[in-house]
């Protein structure tokens, strides 16, 4: 430093290192009441704090909710399972008092290696009378052990591949396979999720692996080496939903990796956008709810579980967020067009899926995608 | 100096410590254990994957760099040169993007190259074009772009306040001897404001060899850099000890660019004399 600096530096006004440290003090304090008042708040009764797909809990499905618990919903921002999980184990606990992510993605990290390792508390099934109306293809994200149950299954998802109608003609043979994502003949309108799991389950799909999920290094090189091969056909990924159906909705993609609240919320807004029906299956997702152990509110997070099960909730969930209700009470009422319009035949067989399991090598699988996006 | 230094054992020793500590642990779908392992170091040297991006994003830096100052330089110089109020004026011009946030100045680029953006539809509209163009978005250039745009206030700026300082007697007598204007420009003006130069090019290579957010959003299919690498190890697959890995690395291959760069330019010029 020149001695003018260091002039410049000592005509500044005096701070001794007692107003200092006091500045820093008090920073401590303000920043330690800033996050006081969400632990305060969520005690409170009448409010309950989730972490859940947000299109779940979209204004409709929310109404519905806060109506019939007669509380305050605070939802969190559902970014992606890992991310739930990753709350969930997070040092100091969940902070939530009710969360909810895919059954097949989180279980292992939820119920734990062995009895005794879960994440979560027990779930008192007596005061979830609604669960008797879990349809049976559902009951399969019931997280039980030792007759403890853990996870509640409440709906499912499904990805697929969203086109632009006015581009693809539903007729179009390729919109009945993942061909569409794929093949040339789109190419330069298409758009690629950026996550190694679904895209890397979606091409193992379509080149026809039984079980992607379970491909080893030199599938999953096969299955990396067509992407590459593909990827001349790509606009761009896309990170985000939100994203996609902007570049989908905004005429840059016509063709595009997509879940369901995607396609419910562009046709919901006026966009001619459809979703295909690969004959390698729809890549499945079974939505459960868990209670951390850490609720501070575990009664009203059960009557939660028990309303997603419910007449009402069910009823609204596939129109509210395109998500089907894995509630008996879903299809009450629905036509046969609306049933095939949301996917319900999952439930029947007449629409093929396949659930999205973890991959028992989930580096291999990023180290495949970023050499894919690298290439 | 005791704040000062608490300071920067808060804020800058720490994190790193921590990240280097956790570049040995151990991550699975259970989270992460504090470990010693050289697993996470192993899978980094043993994939060449990951020395592909690395070099890729080393080169996207630099040359982003070497546009920034290109692009920069003449603004700087133009702005040493104005006075009074239309200099405030043109500064503050100058620092108004930089007033929003990083993503939405990069999102901006969407509406303005995209198939419907700006650009297009005034091409198709003055007839220069009858279908709109592709190219524009969506691949390395559109990164290139991206970053030179929100990375130039950092250039500017040191350039600037090396060039306003100078004394404008020296360009004077340059002139008087002789000296044309382009060779005052080399002899002269380029010389004494090299430490704002070096000091840009450091800032906007470091941002640049970090960069993230832009790759994602313009680079489509080709822009992936070794920030994004980073970052899906910690949002997607929750291996924070592969990601510090990924990050240790970072940190020393950009170290080791600076001091390589470092033997041409004084570390105090890059960093202190501006």
């Amino acid at each position: 430093m020149t001695d003018d600096n260091k002039s410049r530096l000592h005509q500044m006004p005096g701070l001794s290192r007692r107003q200092i440290l006091g500045g820093a003090a008090s920073l401590s304090l303000a920043g330690g009441l800033s996050l006081a008042p969400n632990a305060v708040y969520a005690q409170k009764n009448g409010q309950l704090e989730v972490l859940m797909v947000n299109a779940m809990v979209s204004p409709t499905l929310k109404a519905i909710l806060e109506k019939e618990l007669e509380v305050k919903l605070i939802d969190g921002p559902f970014m992606s399972g890992t991310d739930t999980v990753s709350r969930l184990t997070a040092p100091g606990g969940a902070r939530y008092d009710l969360m909810n992510s895919s059954f097949a993605f989180s279980s292992p990290v939820v119920m734990g290696a062995k009895a005794g390792a879960e994440r979560v508390q027990a779930i008192d099934v007596s005061q979830i009378p609604n669960m008797k109306y879990i349809n049976e293809p559902s009951k399969e994200g019931i997280g039980q052990r030792d007759g403890k149950v853990f996870m509640i299954p409440h709906s499912w998802g499904y990805d697929s591949i969203l086109y632009n109608r006015a581009v693809v003609p539903d007729d179009d043979p390729y919109t009945h396979s993942w061909s569409l994502l794929f093949e040339d003949k789109y190419a330069g309108r298409i758009g690629w999720w950026d996550v190694a799991h679904q895209m890397l389950m979606a091409a193992g799909l379509y080149l026809g692996h039984k079980e992607p999920e379970k491909m080893d290094r030199a599938q999953l090189t096969e299955v990396g080496n067509f992407l590459i091969k593909k990827k001349k056909n790509v606009r761009t990924f896309f990170g985000t939903f939100a994203q996609g159906s902007n570049l989908l909705s905004g005429g840059e993609i016509d063709v595009c990796y997509g879940i369901v609240p995607m396609r419910n919320d562009l046709q919901k807004r006026g966009f001619n956008i459809a979703g295909a029906w690969p004959k390698e299956g729809v890549l499945s997702l079974i939505s459960a709810s868990y209670i951390p152990k850490e609720s501070r509110n575990v009664k009203m997070a059960h009557a939660m579980i028990d309303v997603m099960l419910g007449k009402t909730y069910a009823q609204e969930l596939a129109n509210g967020s395109g998500y089907l209700s894995a509630s008996t009470f879903a299809q009450e009422g629905l036509s046969d067009a609306d049933k095939k319009k949301y996917g319900y035949g999952i439930f029947d067989g007449s629409v093929k899926h396949y659930q999205l399991k973890f991959p028992t090598s989930m580096n291999a699988w990023i180290e495949t995608w970023s050499r894919v996006k690298s290439a | 100096m005791l704040p000062a230094t608490i300071w920067l054992l808060v804020f800058a020793v720490a994190p790193v410590v921590l990240l280097f500590a956790m570049s040995f642990w151990t991550s699975s779908i259970f989270g992460t254990e504090p470990d010693f392992t050289l697993e996470n170091y192993k899978v980094v040297t043993e994939d060449p994957i990951y020395l592909l991006i690395l070099l890729q994003t080393l080169r996207i830096a630099a040359t982003v760099t070497l546009i920034s100052l290109l692009v920069s330089y003449p603004i700087a110089y133009f702005l040493a040169s104005l006075k009074g109020l239309s200099k405030t004026i043109f500064i503050i011009v100058l620092f108004l993007p930089f007033w929003s946030s990083y993503v939405v100045r990069t999102f901006v680029w969407l509406p303005m190259l995209g198939r419907n953006g700006l650009v297009n539809s005034f091409l198709m509209a003055i007839g220069v074009t009858d279908a709109p163009l592709d190219w524009l978005l969506y691949n390395e250039g559109a990164t290139h772009i991206g970053l030179v745009y929100v990375y130039t206030l950092f250039m500017t700026l040191p350039i600037y306040l090396s060039l306003d300082r100078m004394d404008p007697n020296l360009i004077e007598a340059a002139a008087d001897l002789g000296a044309g204007p382009i060779r005052t420009f080399f002899r002269v003006i380029l010389p004494l404001s090299m430490p704002g130069v070096i000091s840009g090019c450091v800032m906007v290579f470091l941002l640049g060899c970090g960069a993230y957010v832009t790759p994602q959003l313009l680079g489509g299919t080709t822009g992936i850099m070794f920030g994004n690498l980073i970052a899906t190890q910690y949002t997607t697959t929750n291996n924070w000890a592969l990601g510090a890995a990924l990050s240790v690395v970072l940190i020393l291959v950009v170290g080791l660019c600076l001091a390589i760069f470092g033997r041409r330019a004084r570390i105090s010029d890059i960093f202190i004399r501006t």
